[in-house]
């Protein structure tokens, strides 16, 4: 359990001239466990820490069942009942999410954190007209008039590339198309005009046009100084939009790091696998090596790296002792003893 | 459109009505189709059947409806709830809803019938209460579906708060099934009215309901079976058509199906 005093503590002061710039989201040893009973409990996220700053993309990779959306579901405090977040900050602006009373974290929800669901279809309400979809929340929110909502959605469905927004506004989701469909839901997502912008995979259910499309309005957003969170399991996806990446193998951070040093330069055996098993679109014909093995069973989780059972690499002497983070430089670090040995 | 006519005709049954459905005839009694001044006969106590059928019509309608909105109205506030807030809440209104289950539901109308009296209230609470459980299980099963979709944590992730969701977001997709059972439980709730009126438990008498006027009718089935089968005939006409509308409710529920 957190108490607020160490909330509080760990909150970087601001307002002091000569401050490092404090990034817009700060998470630290973030951990959500599912329970099943009251005695096992599967642990999704253990211990993640990652930094957002404004105007800058995070990517957070891995495969499915690592722990990705979880993260961010955390972070939204959007979990299943089962669900809880038992330790760690996120602290966004000047305040923890995690501890915030719900009446407030709606407050947030939306209006400072938006979020791109991958498949536009199922993240509409079918039975609301693209205009109810997009101006209720900014009613609700007492953001504005219905009158003055309705031209935000106009210009927002316009912004997006969508044609003839006056006409558009009136139709019900499942009359616009696929790639449509994706471009208004981000309209959804930006007409609050959030600091942060969290993207659960937005480009996996979509074909490879709308996928530009798609990360070109994305990019636009984060020009204007949005911060992004982009879930994705495509490393091209990673590498042409995002800065910073954050790769995690069963609940942990593995490795984090610049997108262009991790895809050069991958450190972390995992991240080494998760690139020789991608396919890389233009790049030149390799041999595609699939990892061993399948991630731990997170219900009982082996002691030592979690990865170790599917590393080519592992030495049973060293890789059964916990493994913290090594940090490289300020931007870099991964979990494997290996990266210590090499750059000491 | 058959089902328009015949919920006009119920709305405007005195205007239509040749008699009123009590007024008795005593130089017709039990006289058959075809009869000056009563077309579709008279009963034993020369009331005219053709009025007394129309009138019959009325009260089914009034009670197939009325219950049917009531059982409606009850299964959305238990099944919503239930289903959306969960826990201990859904599990008392669910094991209630199981235990009122376990009743037979002619047994409880006839209990209820027993206990508020034979007006057409105790009888949309009868058959009301009867079709409920049912409902109301429905309506909790297509919450929890919908509760899981997609665009019910997006719009969370919008900041929506609970009761909102439930109204905005759950209650209108959960709505077209619901509807299609109950218009296909209002033909159900017709013949409930009717079976309770042959058993003799239908409205108080002399009010026609199509159940008391069959009961009648069968005791005089070799002298006079036109008194049987004019209600009969329009009650199987009316089963009938509420099935279609039925139909055609599902049918315009299908998002789908709405452009053309």
């Amino acid at each position: 359990m957190i108490t607020d005093s160490t909330v509080a503590g760990r909150q970087p002061q601001s307002g002091r001239a000569g401050d490092r710039a404090q990034p817009l989201l700060r998470v630290r040893g973030l951990r959500t466990e599912f329970r099943r009973d009251r005695r096992e409990a599967l642990r999704a996220v253990d211990g993640v820490s990652f930094d957002v700053g404004a105007g800058r993309a995070l990517a957070i990779v891995g495969e499915s069942g690592s722990g990705k959306s979880v993260t961010v579901r955390s972070l939204l405090r959007l979990l299943p009942r089962t669900a809880r977040t038992t330790s760690g900050t996120a602290v966004f602006g000047d305040r923890d999410l995690l501890t915030l009373p719900e009446r407030e974290m709606r407050r947030i929800r939306g209006r400072k954190i938006g979020m791109v669901f991958q498949n536009a279809m199922e993240a509409m309400n079918p039975t609301l007209t693209l205009e109810r979809q997009l101006t209720e929340h900014l009613v609700w929110h007492g953001i504005c008039h219905r009158s003055e909502a309705r031209k935000r959605a106009i210009h927002a469905l316009g912004d997006v590339g969508i044609p003839d927004p006056e006409r558009r506004i009136r139709v019900y989701p499942f009359q616009l198309s696929g790639g449509m469909r994706q471009r208004a839901m981000i309209a959804m997502a930006m007409i609050t005009q959030p600091a942060l912008l969290i993207a659960d995979e937005p480009t996996t259910a979509v074909d490879v046009t709308v996928q530009r499309q798609i990360l070109d309005l994305l990019a636009v957003q984060k020009e204007r100084g949005t911060g992004v969170i982009m879930i994705t399991h495509d490393l091209g996806v990673a590498r042409a939009f995002c800065d910073d990446a954050v790769v995690m193998y069963a609940g942990r951070v593995a490795e984090r790091a610049p997108v262009d040093e991790l895809l050069d330069r991958p450190l972390h055996p995992y991240s080494q696998g998760l690139l020789s098993s991608s396919v890389e679109v233009g790049g030149r014909e390799r041999p595609l090596v699939p990892i061993p093995g399948s991630p731990p069973d997170l219900t009982h989780r082996p002691p030592g790296c979690p990865f170790a059972p599917r590393c080519r690499q592992a030495d049973d002497g060293r890789c059964l002792d916990e493994q913290e983070l090594i940090t490289i430089s300020s931007a870099r670090d991964a979990a494997c003893w290996r990266v210590g040995d090499q750059d000491a | 459109m058959v089902c328009g006519v015949l919920v006009l005709v119920a709305a405007t049954a005195p205007l239509l009505a040749p008699y009123h459905y009590a007024a008795t005839d005593y130089a017709h009694q039990l006289a058959g189709f075809g009869t000056a001044g009563h077309p579709l006969g008279t009963d034993q106590l020369g009331r005219d059947i053709l009025s007394r059928t129309l009138y019959g019509l009325r009260t089914a309608l009034l009670v197939a409806f009325g219950a049917e909105l009531f059982a409606l109205l009850l299964a959305l506030l238990i099944g919503l709830t239930a289903g959306y807030r969960g826990g201990r809440i859904e599990q008392a209104l669910m094991a209630f809803t199981d235990v009122m289950y376990a009743f037979p539901s002619y047994l409880f109308a006839i209990v209820m019938v027993a206990v508020i009296g034979r007006s057409i209230i105790a009888l949309i609470v009868a058959i009301g209460i009867a079709s409920w459980v049912t409902q109301s299980r429905l309506v909790r099963a297509q919450v929890l579906a919908i509760k899981e979709r997609e665009y019910v944590e997006s719009a969370r992730a919008m900041g929506a708060s609970g009761p909102r969701i439930a109204v905005r977001y759950i209650l209108p997709n959960a709505i077209g099934p619901m509807l299609v059972t109950t218009s296909f439980g209002i033909p159900a709730a017709i013949a409930a009215e009717a079976g309770l009126g042959l058993l003799g438990l239908g409205v108080q008498p002399p009010t026609p309901s199509w159940g008391g006027m069959i009961a009648e009718g069968t005791r005089y089935l070799l002298a006079a079976p036109h008194m049987l089968l004019a209600p009969a005939a329009v009650f199987a006409v009316a089963m009938l058509a509420f099935t279609w509308v039925g139909d055609g409710v599902r049918d315009a529920f299908d998002p789908r199906g709405e452009v053309r």
